[in-house]
């Protein structure tokens, strides 16, 4: 007994030191003294944030981007000049220059010079960072003077947004490191941004970035950031552990009456996609695709699925919050009489199918689904699995109805392209549309709209596609969750929201003094 | 059975669980690169040759018996591999976060033993009594009740509403500590509320155990000769009843390891505590086979350990069994 009495002493001796120990880890150097206020935002560990380390997730770019700049940055409106002045676009899209900024500083107080632009590009073709934008076919770099230069092999018109978003990396520490992944050092963390990392705490899943004095661009408005995990972030911004979050649509009524908070309704890019295996008859018919998006309650979906919170999609696919959005895009309402109609018209014998899901939120939709198609005769059965196996099935084909949801609605409309017209099937989930889907005019302009670089001419051309699109219904977007963003405007007001992007504390425009 | 042939057989457990360590992360759908290009589906995909690139890094490429001998060499050696999600050593991640799921299952088990011990020998005692139905009833209850729901009902009330706890972390964060003892009672106060929500999900099964086997022990005949000889309730209750009865209690709470960490999984989820629990779920969800393997492996180890532990005590406390 007096063994296991000295055992346990000692495990817990051990334990109480092992808690003890140092956990904060200290990068940047001691914290300053300010006037402005530190904001508190949820945490939860999204990596380290350095290019290649942060991992793949919207938090963790969103955290590195706060300390590493890239050519361009984006804000409510399009791409603006960051480290770039200007830009110019040359021989109808092949050729890009940029006009570097001068007198920027590096967080360790060393210039940042031409060559750390070109440096950054070529060691992102060597070694791919976490948010790989560009790719070694298609692209040559040089620098001249004060300017950085690309010349590509054929013109494609998401290629600025892509070049503007490569984050510019010290060339003075990377040059010698082979193996970024493994780079943990405190240097590789210094970065341009306008907030430098001063703690990092991995296992805690807290962050806290403070205000990068010697900044090129505008004053940030707050001296620290600090991310820090809660349990629950309703109850964490009621009692003031946090100054912003993102709230259920049914917590929303708590906010009403609080003076000191408002309430911001983010842009739906994120939502819910039917797409038809149209192998399996009657799918193949555009008759009956018509017939189905009549009959579909959105509306309905929308109140019970996203409890009000949300937008019905747009059949054109870019979604109504879309900076290329077509206004004038084929709808079809909700008719089940209609409905009914166009399958009497056709002689469509009426199918059993099978709709293929996975999680708690999709089966609601599916049961939701087949209620209403019950309405038209058509028996709906739900195939319920869990995610990983259904995008395998939804990759490989094997569904016939089958419900997705993904975000990146809001991204560059070549995705159409890579949605519609590409051959060999995506990597991911948004890249894919339904199985048997083909039609050459919407090949043809989503490979047109791909090469101009034009932005009328371009925006022309995808109002086209998305009509024809439309016409088409390859696939029936249900709808786009509208989430409620509520903050301390005592704390911080004016968020911003990147123009492809529903989320106000990922865009840096936030935190920085901005007319 | 021997010791010797005790200790083939548990070397044999881990062996076969080593095994599956390796087969059942693989075994899960899904593809770990796909799963590390995003699932925001807000960024570009990687090329075919970014993922050559991240495929090799990986060593997902090589063939299964080569990736399964290079797990056996990094099992011997001690090299866990390096987590495809996290990009950190797996030996690392995890030790870093088990200090704090050994605090909360320790503590957990600690206090619903404590308490289920006392309540079910004084609840076998009142056999009978509205004392005793009264209690049965309850923990019974609460021993069918899913552990997230308790955690939640204590976060509200004893943390949304009348603020005696925090309502999640591990520790007060970019907080300066007068002192040593300050930081402890910090982690404490923090730690109160995952404790409390595991040892009451455990506390029904504990206190119905120590009560039967109490009960159970009451109707012996040595504990009516201690009767006869005059000798008060509570050193019949404590000295003679309770230690007869401690055996089973004592293995089944060692041996309870198993679905503890079970339950500090959702309890970690819960109130945002960095245990192993929170980082097996985001390596389930990421597809990440060598945390995976590194975290079911001290698992396994723990498990299988305390059920040694188990044995070789009850083996000690109770001559029979020699």
């Amino acid at each position: 007994m007096f063994c296991i009495f000295v055992l346990c002493a000692a495990l817990i001796a051990g334990l109480v030191a092992w808690f003890l120990r140092p956990t904060q880890q200290y990068i940047g150097g001691e914290p300053q003294e300010s006037l402005k206020p530190v904001l508190r935002l949820p945490g939860g560990d999204w990596g380290p944030p350095a290019p290649y380390l942060h991992y793949s997730r919207g938090p963790g770019v969103y955290k590195m981007q706060l300390v590493f700049d890239s050519l361009l940055e984006r804000d409510g409106s399009g791409y603006i000049p960051w480290l770039a002045t200007g830009y110019q676009v040359l021989d109808q899209g092949r050729t890009y220059v940029f006009k570097l900024r001068q007198g920027v500083k590096w967080h360790d107080g060393r210039k940042l010079t031409p060559e750390d632009v070109l440096f950054s590009f070529e060691y992102a073709l060597r070694h791919p960072p976490v948010q790989a934008h560009i790719t070694s076919e298609n692209i040559t770099m040089s620098v001249e003077e004060d300017s950085f230069i690309v010349h590509l092999d054929f013109p494609d018109a998401a290629m600025l947004g892509k070049l503007g978003s490569v984050r510019i990396i010290p060339k003075h520490i990377y040059e010698n490191i082979e193996d970024p992944i493994g780079f943990l050092e405190p240097s590789a963390f210094i970065g341009t941004g306008p907030f430098k990392l001063e703690q990092y705490n991995r296992e805690h899943g807290t962050y806290r970035f403070v205000e990068n004095s010697d900044f090129f661009g505008p004053a940030p408005k707050v001296s620290a950031i600090e991310f820090v995990p809660v349990s629950d972030e309703t109850l964490a911004l009621l009692q003031g552990d946090l100054d912003a979050a993102t709230i259920p649509p049914d917590a929303i009524s708590l906010f009403a009456d609080l003076e000191q908070f408002a309430v911001m309704q983010n842009p739906g890019f994120w939502g819910y996609r039917l797409l038809f295996n149209m192998n399996v008859e009657p799918l193949g018919s555009i008759k009956f695709r018509q017939a189905l998006a009549h009959g579909i309650d959105r509306q309905q979906l929308v109140e019970k699925i996203a409890r009000g919170a949300g937008v019905l999609g747009s059949y054109g696919i870019l979604p109504v919050d879309h900076i290329n959005y077509n206004p004038q895009v084929i709808d079809y309402p909700y008719d089940p009489e209609l409905a009914k109609q166009l399958i009497a018209e056709e002689e469509i014998a009426i199918p059993s199918l099978s709709i293929l899901v996975a999680g708690e939120r999709e089966a609601r939709i599916g049961q939701l689904l087949k209620e209403q198609l019950a309405e038209m005769g058509i028996e709906l059965n739900i195939r319920s699995v869990d995610a990983k196996t259904k995008d395998t099935l939804i990759q490989t084909g094997q569904y016939q109805l089958g419900l997705i949801g993904h975000g990146g609605m809001g991204m560059d409309p070549d995705y159409l392209r890579i949605r519609f017209a590409q051959e060999k099937a995506g990597q991911m989930i948004s890249q894919v549309s339904s199985v048997g889907f083909a039609n050459d005019e919407i090949n043809r302009l989503c490979l047109k709209q791909r090469k101009t670089t034009d932005e009328s001419l371009r925006q022309d051309y995808l109002n086209q596609l998305q009509n024809l699109i439309a016409e088409n219904i390859p696939e029936i977007p249900l709808f786009c969750t509208t989430d409620y963003f509520v903050y301390n405007r005592e704390k911080l007001d004016g968020w911003v929201y990147m123009f492809d992007h529903h989320e106000p504390t990922h865009c840096n425009m936030s935190y920085l003094v901005h007319p | 059975m021997s010791k010797p042939h005790r200790l083939l057989e548990y070397g044999l457990t881990l062996f076969v669980l080593f095994n599956l360590n390796f087969i059942l992360p693989r075994a899960l759908p899904g593809d770990p690169l796909l799963t590390l290009v995003n699932t925001d589906q807000s960024f570009s995909v990687l090329t075919a040759e970014q993922l050559d690139y991240f495929t090799s890094y990986y060593g997902l490429d090589e063939p299964l018996s080569r990736q399964y001998l290079k797990y056996w060499q990094g099992l011997l050696t001690g090299e866990l591999g390096k987590s495809i999600y996290f990009k950190e050593d797996v030996a690392s991640l995890v030790l870093r976060r088990l200090g704090w799921t050994v605090l909360l299952v320790g503590s957990g088990i600690l206090l619903s033993s404590l308490v289920g011990v006392i309540l079910g020998s004084w609840a076998a005692w009142c056999q009978g009594s509205w004392f005793d139905r009264a209690l049965y009833f309850f923990l019974v209850c609460l021993a069918e009740t899913p552990v997230f729901l308790i955690g939640t009902l204590l976060l509200f009330t004893l943390g949304a509403r009348l603020h005696w706890f925090p309502l999640g972390g591990a520790m007060t964060h970019f907080a300066s500590y007068g002192s040593r003892p300050g930081q402890l009672l910090d982690i404490l106060h923090h730690a109160a509320l995952p404790v409390v929500t595991l040892a009451l999900s455990r506390l029904g099964s504990s206190f119905l155990l120590s009560r039967n086997t109490m009960v159970a022990t009451l109707n012996e005949e040595f504990m009516h000769t201690a009767y006869l000889k005059g000798l008060p309730g509570k050193t019949r209750l404590f000295k003679h009843g309770l230690k007869n009865c401690l055996v089973p209690v004592i293995t089944r709470t060692l041996t309870s390891l198993g679905t503890m960490i079970g339950g500090a999984v959702l309890v970690e989820n819960l109130f945002a505590y960095p245990g192993i629990g929170g980082l097996l779920q985001q390596a389930v969800l990421a597809c990440d086979y060598p945390l995976m393997q590194g975290i079911l492996l001290v698992t396994s180890i723990s498990v299988v350990t305390m059920n040694l532990l188990g044995d070789l005590l009850c083996y000690r406390l109770d001559p029979r069994a020699r």
